[in-house]
């Protein structure tokens, strides 16, 4: 079925929508999730919060993009679910992992007034798209998706080291993407 | 902490970016016509010659920058270390930098922080060179060793500039035994200079006795 279309069965409160949904994005929400909570329950248990936000949100909102919608609320809802099982915790998990990865990004400026939400997300947007299609890609796979170098190795055909020194390397010009648009985290 | 903000912000990043990640890209059939492409479109234009395994002792000391400055080249002069284990946890035991770099080679230096590490460690000439295209990484084409150790031999007096001691056998181990080991890398202009652009080295760092062992590298300059 076409996105449209399920959309078009949240808007006349049709459960199908959900089924069309599991049917259509269930693994790819899992994929999601699990990518981030490592744990089979915790998955799917993320997977039916995000059809419960799904049928709560649509609607009156009409996403224009309904995979990647799905994706942003079942990653927001992993995020959540493993903050608060980690709340007492840190441990060297996936998420704590690209974490300290991700510190490499943070432009060193301790004193600065953080940037608004928006303005980073603008910049992060422009960064983005800025790369080359393959290293973004790999980027996106990493932070948005969560996933392992192992897993993005073999989703795209590449050999760990060259994903591993990809990321590197967007990761230091994102740093200086940063630091020349004067971002503060 | 900052790193939290920025991974809940990705969140927010542009649905069609988010999208296009997730589209498998299909198989390469074959490798090798790319393989053959690549390198006539190099013999043609650059024929990139590079040759590892020299330890020359007088680089030390040499004015690093100015050569390079004359050049029009810049250069990063620390590495990275790309494995992606904790970065508050790796030990670190050896550093790499750039030396120098010319059009026609590059000198890397190889520091052991801690004297209990000398004879620990070495380094062979399993780097790769890539080159920064738009389409992705381009490695470099090198020439078999045989063909490297017969060109480069008259030639590196004039690049250098200073009669380098040369290890013949290029497949060897260049073990670090003390605080500074130099390896030079020669591509030759005989056989064309590398193009303008961005370019990194990938190099590999073992432990003795111990293969599972290994800190990869990664260094990048540029030719202006």
């Amino acid at each position: 079925m076409e996105d449209t279309q399920i959309i078009e069965l949240y808007f006349q409160r049709s459960e199908s929508a959900i089924s069309e949904t599991d049917q259509k994005y269930g693994a790819y929400c899992n994929t999601i999730a699990y990518n981030i909570l490592q744990n089979s329950e915790d998955s799917e248990e993320c997977q039916n919060d995000t059809y419960l936000k799904l049928w709560n949100t649509i609607p009156p909102t009409r996403p224009s993009n309904f995979k990647a919608f799905i994706g942003k609320i079942a990653r927001n809802l992993a995020l959540n679910l493993y903050e608060k099982h980690n709340a007492q915790k840190r441990g060297a998990g996936s998420v704590e992992l690209a974490l300290d990865e991700l510190e490499e990004c943070i432009p060193d400026a301790n004193a600065a007034i953080p940037s608004e939400d928006s303005v980073v997300t603008e910049c992060l947007n422009a960064f983005l798209k800025s790369l080359p299609a393959q290293h973004r890609n790999i980027f996106i796979r990493r932070y948005f998706y969560m996933a392992s170098i192992t897993e993005i190795a073999d989703f795209f055909h590449m050999n760990e080291n060259t994903v591993r020194v990809s990321l590197k390397r967007t990761r230091d010009k994102l740093k200086i993407f940063f630091e020349k648009e004067e971002i503060y985290l | 902490m900052k790193s939290e903000r920025l991974m809940d912000l990705f969140s927010e990043i542009d649905p069609e970016l988010i999208e296009s990640a997730d589209i498998r890209p299909a198989k390469k059939k074959t490798v090798i016509a790319p393989m053959i492409i690549s390198l006539a479109a190099a013999a043609a234009c650059i024929a990139v010659v590079i040759s590892v395994g020299y330890y020359v002792k007088n680089v030390k000391g040499k004015p690093r920058q100015i050569a390079a400055d004359r050049q029009g080249i810049t250069m990063e002069t620390v590495a990275s270390v790309i494995d992606n284990y904790r970065s508050d946890t790796a030990e670190k035991k050896v550093d790499v930098k750039i030396n120098e770099v010319k059009e026609y080679g590059i000198s890397l230096s190889f520091t052991v922080n801690n004297e209990e590490d000398y004879n620990k460690y070495y380094a062979y000439n399993d780097f790769i060179l890539y080159k920064e295209t738009e389409d992705g990484d381009v490695p470099v084409p090198t020439l078999e060793a045989d063909q490297q150790k017969q060109t480069l031999v008259p030639e590196i007096d004039t690049a250098v500039g200073e009669k380098p001691i040369i290890n013949v056998d290029i497949k060897k181990q260049l073990l670090f035994d003390k605080e500074e080991t130099d390896m030079n890398i020669f591509w030759m202009n005989k056989y064309g200079e590398l193009e303008k652009g961005d370019y990194y080295i990938t190099i590999n760092v073992y432990k003795i006795d111990k293969d599972t062992e290994t800190i990869p590298y990664e260094l990048h300059f540029t030719i202006e």
